[in-house]
């Protein structure tokens, strides 16, 4: 028996506090009774809890909190330190999901001159790639020509000169709105480039008052812009009066060479090889460069990324108008020396994975790739 | 055996297992614990029911031990012991004294007066505060140490320290008739 504590004591109290060392046995029928009570009162207790619950991990609860505090508690430390390992990359995980939420969501709302303007493009594009039904993707795409038209009349208001790879978009959404509907039933194909009509009208009686009150350097795009529109007003109304003429203008226009432009999923017509390897079919000899042109009316804004391979052979297929005007640009327009070769994806140069510009500056042709984003 | 943080993590997921574990692990001393204070074994096995009871349904609530299983019932042990004092006017010890087995069959005026020595003991307990008369009892009888101590309690070592010099001179006084110093009061 251990009396080591009390051996503090003096002797006299030692003595008598060691009399109540020695307890009476237990009565041993009472203990088995009381015992037997408190195995009974075991079957009341609610069902076994599993050991790996929410509070099992989740270090900030005040119950696991309290009953992992102990410092001596080496095994439910140990719980304690893989929860807190475990809430940490959780809180990590959804404190970058929600910031990348955020920065995609506040991108929704940018303007091309913001930094966080290409996100917005490729959160249009992921939603138009995960987009199957032709009706619903037609609708979208329609609403993101709105979109491209609505940036250009914030760009104007705000004194703001409108780029070339925002009038080009716009111009690669109608062109793409248009195939979809060369796909659909008459009945449906009537209905989509009766909306596409009314669309394009909105815009254009938009477009007189903005050409009034446009500043000199963006005349020129804002005439290119009402022209685009006229013309794809004037494709649907051909759509409209003609659906068989319709459709075989739209099959000419871009089967031969000319891709179906997809701003959100290219990996069909017109995937090219990858930049400065051989282009499109070779049945659009030289053609494709007319993407470079240099429009002194339209100054090309894209010099900063280069060309990649472009030189004349990953041009796309003279599409309707398209033709390269002359003099303007040259199919065998030289990458410019010393600027970073990137890649070209849907039609614009993908940088780390960021949508940088346009791979083109006449806004008549397009040449897409697979993005690397979408393909699996 | 399992240690008393598996025993802990039993308990609160409510497998039985661990709960008849932790009444077999510490009935006994329960007892012993009251039997010390109470000087009754009747009285003393009903306090280690009730302590088990005490024990389960706070454990329903979503509450009980949060790292000390042991402490915990020792603290609802004490909480009924203090309980049962109060609910009497006067401290009265039971009329039946327990005769203690100490071996010596034959020495039946030894054992009597061993047992009224143990009452003596027990009356001199009861009449320290709760907290003095739990702090000698865990650490004289029940050999706990300080810190052990501070734990159930909830209080200071500082304190158990203070509250342990407080009621050995309490008990000196009370029963050898002197004081620290060995002055006879």
């Amino acid at each position: 028996m251990k009396t080591e504590f009390i051996n503090e004591l003096d002797t006299d109290l030692q003595r008598k506090l060691l009399l109540l060392k020695d307890v009476p046995p237990r009565d041993a029928s009472l203990k088995a009774r009381h015992r037997a009570q408190y195995l009974t009162q075991l079957k009341h207790l609610p069902a076994m809890q599993s050991s790996v619950g929410l509070f099992a991990i989740w270090p900030f609860s005040a119950f696991t909190k309290k009953r992992f505090a102990s410092p001596n508690f080496a095994g439910k430390t140990m719980q304690l330190s893989l929860g807190k390992a475990f809430c940490t990359m959780a809180l990590v995980l959804v404190l970058v999901f929600s910031s990348i939420g955020m920065t995609a969501y506040a991108a929704q709302s940018s303007l091309p001159s913001s930094p966080i303007y290409p996100l917005k493009l490729v959160t249009e594009d992921i939603r138009l790639q995960l987009t199957s039904n032709s009706e619903t993707k037609f609708s979208l795409i329609l609403a993101y020509a709105n979109k491209r038209f609505e940036e250009i009349t914030a760009l104007q208001s705000q004194g703001l000169p409108v780029e070339e790879p925002v009038v080009t978009r716009l111009q690669d959404q109608f062109e793409f709105a248009l195939q979809l509907a060369s796909g659909m039933p008459d009945d449906q194909m009537s209905q989509s480039l009766e909306q596409l009509r009314e669309t394009t009208q909105v815009q254009l009686n938009t477009m007189t008052t903005l050409r009034e009150n446009a500043p000199v350097d963006s005349g020129a795009q804002l005439e290119r812009v009402q022209e685009m529109l006229e013309e794809k007003q004037n494709m649907a109304k051909n759509g409209l009066e003609d659906p068989d003429t319709f459709r075989e203008d739209i099959r000419d226009q871009y089967q031969n060479g000319d891709p179906v432009v997809d701003p959100g999923n290219q990996n069909g017509v017109g995937v090219e090889d990858a930049p400065g390897q051989s282009g499109p079919p070779d049945d659009q000899p030289g053609v494709g460069a007319g993407q470079k042109g240099q429009n002194p009316e339209q100054p090309n804004p894209l010099p900063e990324p280069g060309e990649p391979g472009d030189n004349g052979q990953k041009g796309a297929g003279p599409g309707p108008g398209g033709e390269q005007e002359p003099g303007k640009g040259s199919e065998s327009e030289p990458t410019t020396p010393g600027e970073e070769v990137l890649s070209n994806h849907n039609g614009f140069y993908v940088q780390y994975g960021v949508v940088i510009y346009p791979d083109r500056s006449n806004g008549r042709k397009a040449k897409f790739e697979g993005s690397p984003l979408f393909v699996p | 055996m399992q240690s008393e943080e598996a025993v802990l993590a039993g308990v609160r997921n409510f497998d039985p297992a661990a709960l008849q574990l932790v009444y077999d692990r510490h009935s006994d001393e329960l007892y012993r614990y009251a039997w010390r204070q109470l000087g009754d074994a009747m009285t003393a096995e009903d306090c280690v029911a009730e302590t088990f009871t005490g024990f389960l349904n706070a454990l329903k609530q979503g509450k009980g031990p949060n790292q000390y299983v042991r402490a915990y019932l020792f603290q609802i042990a004490h909480n009924w012991v203090v309980d049962f004092y109060r609910r009497q006017p006067q401290p009265e010890l039971p009329l039946d004294l327990t005769i203690v087995a100490t071996g010596e069959a034959d020495d039946t005026p030894g054992i009597v007066a061993r047992s009224l020595e143990q009452r003596e003991v027990i009356d001199a307990l009861v009449h320290l505060t709760d907290d003095q008369r739990q702090v000698v009892i865990l650490r004289f009888l029940e050999e706990w140490s300080h810190d052990e101590i501070s734990k159930v309690m909830d209080k200071p070592v500082g304190a158990i320290k203070a509250l342990q010099h407080r009621a050995i001179n309490a008990l000196r006084r009370s029963l050898t008739g002197r004081d620290e110093d060995g002055d006879e009061n």
